[in-house]
């Protein structure tokens, strides 16, 4: 994340409004890039110290060094070759110094003779391995201004969100996979309908954010930002920590912010490898990744799978991975499950958290696991007669 | 059935009988439970009546000095809950283990940086609490004892709260109203250790809302004048020597100190009772305020590496041949500048751990004479047996001064140890000087 000092924004009414990067600002980016360009093979304190001038007449300081820190996450990472490690001139120069009764002069020569390199050599590679001498890497070419800026807006965002104590989203198509996004990230998600019928609104926050503010979960809140563009329409308030006080943070789809990396299929390796055992194990069963989410009450269940006999021999069912789970939010769970539907409900928790078998619920198929879900053992779940919680 | 399960740096009591009576429960209708924050296990133990944790003390095989044993004792009376505050050099470290070993040899270590997770993993290993697990510089393996950097520490809590009974936190006054804190908060250690040479000020380290309840009282204090006399810390001998600065910089010098001093004034008039770190929270948010901070920076950074000091330099380092030194700088570029000229063997945090061991073995070996540091000397680290420091600039007050004072004070048969302080005659640093000899003489 990037630091507080490189965030601009505006707090008006209670409202953080970030200073988005827009067309008028490509000149001074564009300059910025040119002179990044031109600077790459020399060392970093050169350009550390090019920036602390504005490269371009329109370039505000805390906008360009916001620019040039997202600039170096777009450089490649390349090794540096030197004839002779810097680290080893080092231990040559400074045991030869010690041996005293010589002047530096002759420490220099003797050392060079020794590495077989020029004293001039030896001189300009001492510290060449160090942040500030160290060579700059060349910029990829297709990098331009245009996106320079909406990277740049995007680690504002994330900057802001970062400081967020929690987030409210409002989504419309594919929640569920920001949901789950959430949770793997260990946050905590309350989700509640919104009144259309795909709609979904989501409070994220983490589990110590109960009692005070915290920063310890922004890192995971800025992550979920640009898994936002998954959805079809979404909105998102962010109570922000800023310059002392609180501000919201609001941004929607015209936030001008970078498209999104594609989604994953899978969130987590539980639920990949979950589906290709299965699949495996059970070639008369259709396995459905993310099947639609369910109305339960005022608000949605999303279970993870949706697990259907191909020849309708057995009932459907679904089943959800459970991470944090008490007794009594296991039997909320299946409470919600209830409500929203008629297939059998097979919960997996963690077997890891211990609570004894007496404390779960009775009336529900859970199965216990550990690193990994067992096909055979969900197939046996599946197969029994009078699957899962009998709902309705 | 009643239970408390950790989860992810807090706690969830399961069917409390009386939630409104425990302590700091609060409800979470996000899921539907009872939660407190993770440093309440204790309490919430006692307040449910469920049994307390027991350990088998582990045998320590090292010696320990009259006064390790005193702190020692004087933690455990404490509930094994407390800071102990001894001087640099006069063994926090073998104290610390000894406390581990008696609470059964499963400890959660915390320290500032990752030269010091590595130090105090070998130092635990050597002492036969091994193996040792790291949290911190890309390696994540925790075991019974196990050392963390803060930062990781900070985001792998949710997963470590849970695992260990003690909490060790070296150098524990960087802790004290930080975002780190919340380290304290999520951990459900019952006991805790801090160690420090140099306790914070009142403010805002105690003034910092349940600091106490978070670590525990300082159990156990020694100041460095305490053990100046004894056996156990070096003879020391300090020397000041003040240098002038030119007369463009004492201009240049003056111009940036009124350009700082406009805004700091200004800054004490609105808020009298305000201290340092309010100043620069308050001046980062103003293109004046960014200026008398770039105008502070540059005239400490000035004073640090005046040209007097550089000419003295030259003059005072070909003296020092023969003995081991070691020479303190304010910042990085004024410690490259030194191990250029004076090719000393630099020690600053773009040193590799690798590269570091093998310098510190090779002073150790007395290959090397001479180390030059700004900021990496400082603290913790165990820097071997130096003879003299020349401390030619700082920017960390009088608890940075304390620290590297230590640095010499290891004893050594007919060892006399000399600190020489390079001054910048007429300016800020006289007054410092002061004030750092005070706190270094305090009994």
């Amino acid at each position: 994340m990037i630091a507080q000092a490189l965030i601009t924004a505006t707090v008006r009414h209670g409202v953080v409004r970030p200073h988005w990067l827009t067309a008028r600002d490509l000149p001074w980016l564009e300059a910025l890039l040119e002179a990044r360009r031109a600077s790459a093979g020399g060392p970093r304190g050169d350009w550390d110290r090019l920036l602390k001038r504005p490269v371009h007449a329109t370039a505000e300081p805390r906008r360009q060094a916001l620019a040039a820190v997202v600039l170096e996450r777009h450089a490649p990472r390349e090794r540096p070759t030197w004839p002779v490690h810097p680290r080893e001139i080092r231990a040559e120069l400074f045991r030869r110094a010690a041996l005293g009764d010589t002047s530096r002069t002759d420490c220099v020569e003797a050392a060079a003779r020794h590495l077989g390199l020029q004293p001039d050599t030896i001189e300009g590679l001492l510290f060449q391995d160090f942040k500030a001498q160290r060579a700059l890497v060349a910029l990829p070419v297709d990098l331009g201004s245009e996106a320079l800026a909406l990277a740049c807006n995007l680690a504002l965002a994330q900057g802001l969100v970062a400081r967020a104590r929690d987030v409210e989203l409002t989504l419309r198509g594919a929640a569920h996979r920001v949901v789950r996004a959430a949770r793997l990230r260990g946050l905590i998600c309350e989700v509640r309908q919104d009144g259309t019928p795909d709609g979904a609104v989501l409070r994220i926050s983490g589990p110590l954010s109960l009692f005070h503010h915290t920063r310890l979960y922004g890192r995971a809140l800025a992550s979920l930002l640009p898994t936002l563009r998954w959805c079809d329409d979404h909105r998102l308030t962010a109570r922000c920590a800023w310059k002392g006080g609180e501000g919201l943070l609001h941004l929607d789809p015209t936030a001008p912010l970078p498209a999104s990396p594609p989604t994953r299929r899978y969130d987590s390796t539980l639920e990949e490898r979950f589906a290709r055992d299965f699949t495996r194990a059970a070639p008369d069963w259709e396995l459905t990744r993310d099947p639609a989410p369910l109305r339960a009450g005022a608000g949605l269940v999303f279970p993870d799978f949706g697990l259907r006999h191909r020849t309708g021999l057995h009932a459907s069912a679904l089943l959800e991975l459970v991470g944090f789970w008490t007794p009594a939010y296991l039997r909320r769970k299946l409470e919600r499950y209830r409500s929203a539907t008629t297939a059998g409900v097979i919960l997996a928790i963690d077997a890891t958290r211990e609570v004894s078998e007496a404390a779960l619920p009775r009336d529900a198929r859970i199965l216990r696991f550990r690193k990994r879900v067992d096909p055979a053992t969900v197939l046996g779940l599946l197969e029994a007669r009078g699957l899962g919680v009998v709902l309705r | 059935m009643t239970g408390i399960r950790f989860d992810r740096g807090t706690l969830v009591v399961i069917d409390p009988p009386d939630p409104a009576r425990l302590p700091g429960l609060t409800w979470d209708a996000r899921t539907a439970c009872w939660r407190a924050p993770a440093w309440r296990y204790g309490p919430l133990k006692a307040a449910l009546g469920l049994p307390g944790t027991q350990a088998t003390p582990l045998p320590f095989g090292q010696p320990l000095r009259p006064y390790q044993v005193a702190a020692l004792d004087a933690w455990e009376l404490s509930g094994r809950r407390g800071v102990v505050v001894l001087p640099t050099g006069s063994g926090k470290t073998r104290m610390a283990m000894a406390a581990i070993a008696r609470c059964g040899g499963r400890a959660l270590v915390i320290v500032p940086t990752r030269v010091l997770m590595h130090q105090w993993a070998t130092e635990l290993e050597e002492a036969g609490l091994g193996p040792v697990g790291r949290y911190g510089d890309g390696i994540r393996e925790a075991t019974d004892v196990t050392v963390a950097t803060t930062a990781s520490a900070w985001r792998h809590m949710a997963r470590l709260g849970r695992r260990f009974p003690l909490l060790v936190l070296d150098e524990v006054h960087h802790f004290g109203g930080g975002l780190h804190d919340e380290v304290l908060e999520m951990s459900a250690a019952l006991w805790r250790l801090g160690l420090t040479a140099t306790p914070r000020d009142p403010t805002p380290l105690h003034a910092q809302p349940g600091w106490e309840a978070l670590i525990g009282p300082v159990a156990y204090q020694l100041t460095p004048g305490a053990l100046l006399d004894t056996e156990y810390l070096a003879d020391l001998e300090l020397v000041t020597l003040s240098v002038d600065l030119t007369q463009d910089e004492r201009v240049r010098w003056h111009d940036l100190r009124s350009g700082f001093r406009l805004a700091w004034d200004h800054w004490r008039k609105l808020a009298p009772r305000s201290d340092w770190v309010d100043f620069v929270g308050w001046a980062a948010r103003t293109p004046q305020g960014r200026d008398a901070l770039a105008a502070h920076r540059e005239a400490r950074g000035m004073l640090g590496w005046c040209q007097g000091k550089q000419a003295l330099l030259r003059e005072l380092l070909p003296r020092l041949g023969g003995r081991r030194h070691l020479v303190f700088t304010a910042d990085n570029r004024s410690a490259l500048a030194v191990a250029r000229e004076h090719l000393l063997a630099p020690i600053t945090c773009e040193v590799s751990p690798r590269e570091r061991d093998a310098v510190l073995g090779r002073f150790r070996t007395g290959e090397l004479w001479g180390l030059v540091s700004a900021r990496v000397l400082n603290e913790g680290l165990d820097v071997p047996d130096a003879d003299a420091a020349v401390v030619v600039g700082g920017s960390q007050g009088t608890r940075e001064y304390l620290q590297r004072v230590g640095r010499i004070l290891r004893p050594r048969p007919g060892k006399q140890a000399v600190l020489y302080e390079l001054v910048a005659r007429d300016t800020t640093e006289d007054r410092a000087v002061v004030r750092r000899r005070a706190a270094l003489e305090a009994p």
